[in-house]
């Protein structure tokens, strides 16, 4: 429980300082610091690709039961590089900084579950791969049987996910959030998924992919049958980087192509269904 | 002469503590400087132990210019290197001791002629254990301040500035931190080294041992020295009033 | 996972977080003095200066001030950070405890009476040989409790590397956590940083005594 406290403590530390250091700092500096590499030469044989991912998110980046760093985002870009004789080079970096991380050059791209919905604008993207369902987790028997039942309960949100970012301010579903009793913001799922258990909260938005790894093994929830949402996802990358960027595309192509994405696929139940790359 | 301070000004803040004091210590001479608080006794003494810059007048040691006023009325000194120099001539007894508290007692007496004045050890330890053997506190080279009365401390505190073989040493009332039973052992030490023709100036409050002790005794009040002479003519037969005063309050 | 593996990968978190406390020790403690002696520089602008750093490092939060060291380079001069997120963790480690411990130093220096200033200055002492000999010793033995407790807060302190994304033991358990569904991974951390301050404790006791002497 102290730790607990101690991290929602740290989380809204870093909510509050990440964009005001930003914001201080960022009248004086330049738009990017990529190397700026137009011509695909750049990206021969031996290139270090710098994947760029939260390693908080199952089942897309994550570390797994014997401690090693993967995922679906993991093992495709690592796919990927294979595929060109690239080097690949992990960048795990907080999901708050993702965008500082990946102007100053600290990765390639940003690949991690990635919602393209809302942020059109603001990143060069690749193609889409996976579709993203946002969901309503409840306790099994719990009498919210519809969106609209809702109303007045507390609800769990991670922050800056796709599920926070449609009830927040401005979101598809500011409307609905306004419904609620109370729109309880937490640093990860998993202390979400606990105060669910508790009983300190009554229902937990999420994409139902990260839902699904958070549910594996218990039996008492489930999902309302109503979708709160419905999103794409895609890797995000420097809006002049667009050589890298296609070289992406091709390769995700070609590994759909050669069944390498299914295979990687196969290694995912809970989100088999949902990767569109190929279908 | 040892020591010749002639026109010494100084002043703190605007108020003027040592007003045009002139004063000389010849070789071997014990003198004891008097006078109530805030009369300049002590300032006089930081002046000559340089702790203390004056504002005016000039200062000698063995003859040697330390400190002089220049034709703009500024005190100049010489350069700090020299002043080192300057310094080795004279030792200082603090009314608190100022002993090291991490040294032990040998090491308090050894660190300075070893560090300052590049001594042997050896050298070192033997002065420093004949001078603790004449304080009469040999056994206690080991232990360290804190486990020392407050009389065996202003020894070990005297046996640190003669340790340094001092031209002259000064004594800024040596005594009065110290309990009464405990004054005595201190007197003892400083009238031994009068005996042995140690140059000694004393700023004190114990008129009995000024009187028996000293060759000469200076009467200072509101920065000015009142009042000179033997013991005897001092403490006897005072010429001015305001000596006269002073006394007067220590006979009861 | 079971316990053994989360241990294990965990390890390398706390080895990582062993790295920043032992780094950050051997640049602070030194540069606090260095800073401590500026504070009391003949020279009204190195004074200025140093008051100026020391406000502002305890006046906003480190996790603020990692976030600039990290971030900063880039968007002041558009410079590409690849390698930059530990040398800017450690920078931002080192000159946030230099300043506390600048002035735990200050206060200890300032604790020292005058007259040991002085007797050393009756007997011919430099000002350096006056510091060194007299002065910092009893300085350290001084400030040693306060020196502890700033050890202590380091060693959980060190989690904030987190800020930046570094995968020191805490964000290895944040990240366990989340793959794992568990709480596990936290107890661990909070294991590691009880017993290496256990440690941390134990080791000052003993300089402590050490320096219990005199008094």
């Amino acid at each position: 429980m102290l730790n607990m406290n101690r991290r929602q403590f740290i989380s809204a530390g870093m909510l509050f300082a990440a964009p005001t250091v930003l914001g201080l700092v960022g009248c004086g500096g330049s738009s990017s610091a990529s190397s700026g590499a137009a011509s695909g030469d750049a990206y021969g044989e031996g290139y270090t690709f710098k994947h760029g991912f939260d390693q908080e998110y199952p089942p897309y980046s994550f570390i797994d039961d014997n401690g090693q760093t993967t995922g679906f985002d993991v093992e495709l870009a690592q796919a990927v590089c294979k595929h060109y004789g690239w080097e690949y080079q992990a960048v795990p970096f907080n999901w708050d900084a993702k965008d500082a991380e990946l102007q100053a050059g600290s990765c390639d791209c940003i690949w991690s579950g990635f919602t393209v919905n809302g942020r059109e604008d603001d990143y060069l993207w690749s193609k889409t791969y996976s579709d993203n369902v946002q969901m309503i987790l409840v306790k099994k028997g719990s009498e919210i049987k519809t969106l609209a039942d809702l109303a007045g309960k507390k609800v769990g949100v991670q922050t800056a996910t796709s599920a926070f970012q449609m009830l927040d301010a401005e979101g598809e579903q500011e409307e609905l959030a306004k419904t609620f009793g109370k729109l309880e913001v937490y640093p990860d799922y998993t202390t979400a998924f606990t105060e669910l258990k508790a009983g300190a909260i009554d229902a937990i938005a999420i994409d139902v992919t990260a839902g699904n790894h958070l549910i594996d093994g218990e039996t008492d929830y489930e999902y309302l049958a109503e979708e709160l949402g419905n999103e794409q996802y895609a890797i995000g990358f420097r809006k002049e980087d667009t050589a890298l960027c296609d070289k992406i595309n091709e390769a995700l192509d070609a590994l759909a192509a050669d069944g390498t994405v299914a295979e990687i696929a196969s290694h995912y139940p809970e989100i088999e269904e949902y990767i569109t790359l190929g279908k | 002469m040892i020591l010749q301070m002639d026109n010494i000004k100084k002043s703190f803040d605007g108020l003027e503590v040592l007003k045009d004091i002139s004063f000389e210590v010849d070789k071997g001479e014990v003198v004891s400087i008097i006078g109530p608080s805030g009369s300049g006794k002590s300032t006089l003494l930081r002046c000559a132990t340089f702790l203390e810059t004056i504002d005016g007048g000039e200062i000698r040691y063995m003859g040697q210019r330390a400190a002089h006023t220049d034709e703009n009325g500024q005190a100049v000194y010489v350069s700090h290197q020299e002043l080192r120099h300057f310094r080795s001539y004279c030792g200082l007894v603090f009314q608190q001791f100022n002993l090291f508290p991490h040294y032990s007692i040998l090491k308090n007496l050894t660190d300075a002629p070893i560090h300052v004045q590049h001594r042997s050890k050896e050298e070192a330890e033997q002065t420093a254990m004949e001078l603790l053997g004449k304080m009469g506190i040999a056994d206690k080279a080991d232990a360290y301040p804190y486990q020392l009365s407050g009389g065996q401390q202003q020894r070990v505190a005297i046996a640190r500035a003669l340790a340094m073989k001092p031209e002259i040493l000064f004594f800024d009332e040596p005594t009065s931190a110290l309990d009464p039973e405990l004054t005595g052992e201190v007197l003892k030490v400083i009238r031994q080294l009068a005996d042995e023709h140690m140059t000694m100036v004393v700023v004190t409050h114990e008129m009995p041992f000024a009187k028996a002790v000293s060759n000469r005794v200076l009467f200072m009040d509101g920065g000015v020295i009142v009042e000179q002479g033997d013991p005897i003519s001092v403490f006897e037969n005072p010429q001015e009033e305001r000596t006269k005063q002073f006394l007067r309050v220590f006979e009861h | 996972m079971d316990i053994s593996t989360m241990f294990s990968t965990m390890s390398v978190g706390m080895l990582r977080s062993f790295g920043i406390f032992v780094l950050t020790l051997v640049g602070s403690l030194p540069l606090g003095m260095v800073v401590a002696l500026l504070k009391k520089s003949r020279f009204v602008v190195v004074r200025a200066i140093t008051s100026a750093y020391i406000t502002v490092i305890r006046g906003t939060p480190l996790m603020l001030q990692l976030l600039v060291w990290y971030f900063g380079p880039f968007y002041l001069f558009g410079m590409n950070i690849g390698n930059w997120r530990f040398p800017a963790l450690i920078l931002g480690f080192v000159l946030n405890y230099a300043a506390y411990f600048a002035e735990i130093y200050r206060g200890g220096i300032e604790s020292i009476p005058v007259g040991q200033y002085e007797a050393c200055e009756v007997l011919g002492y430099t000002k350096t040989q006056t510091f060194m000999r007299v002065i910092l010793p009893q300085v350290i033995k001084r400030i040693m409790p306060s020196v502890t407790n700033e050890v202590i807060t380091l060693v959980k302190d060190t989690s904030l590397a987190f800020t930046l994304a570094y995968q020191e033991v805490f964000s290895l358990a944040k990240q366990i956590s989340a793959s794992q569904t568990s709480f596990m991974p936290f107890v661990i951390a909070g294991i590691f940083y009880f017993v290496a301050n256990y440690i941390v404790e134990f080791v000052m006791k003993r300089i402590e005594k050490s320096m219990g002497y005199y008094k």
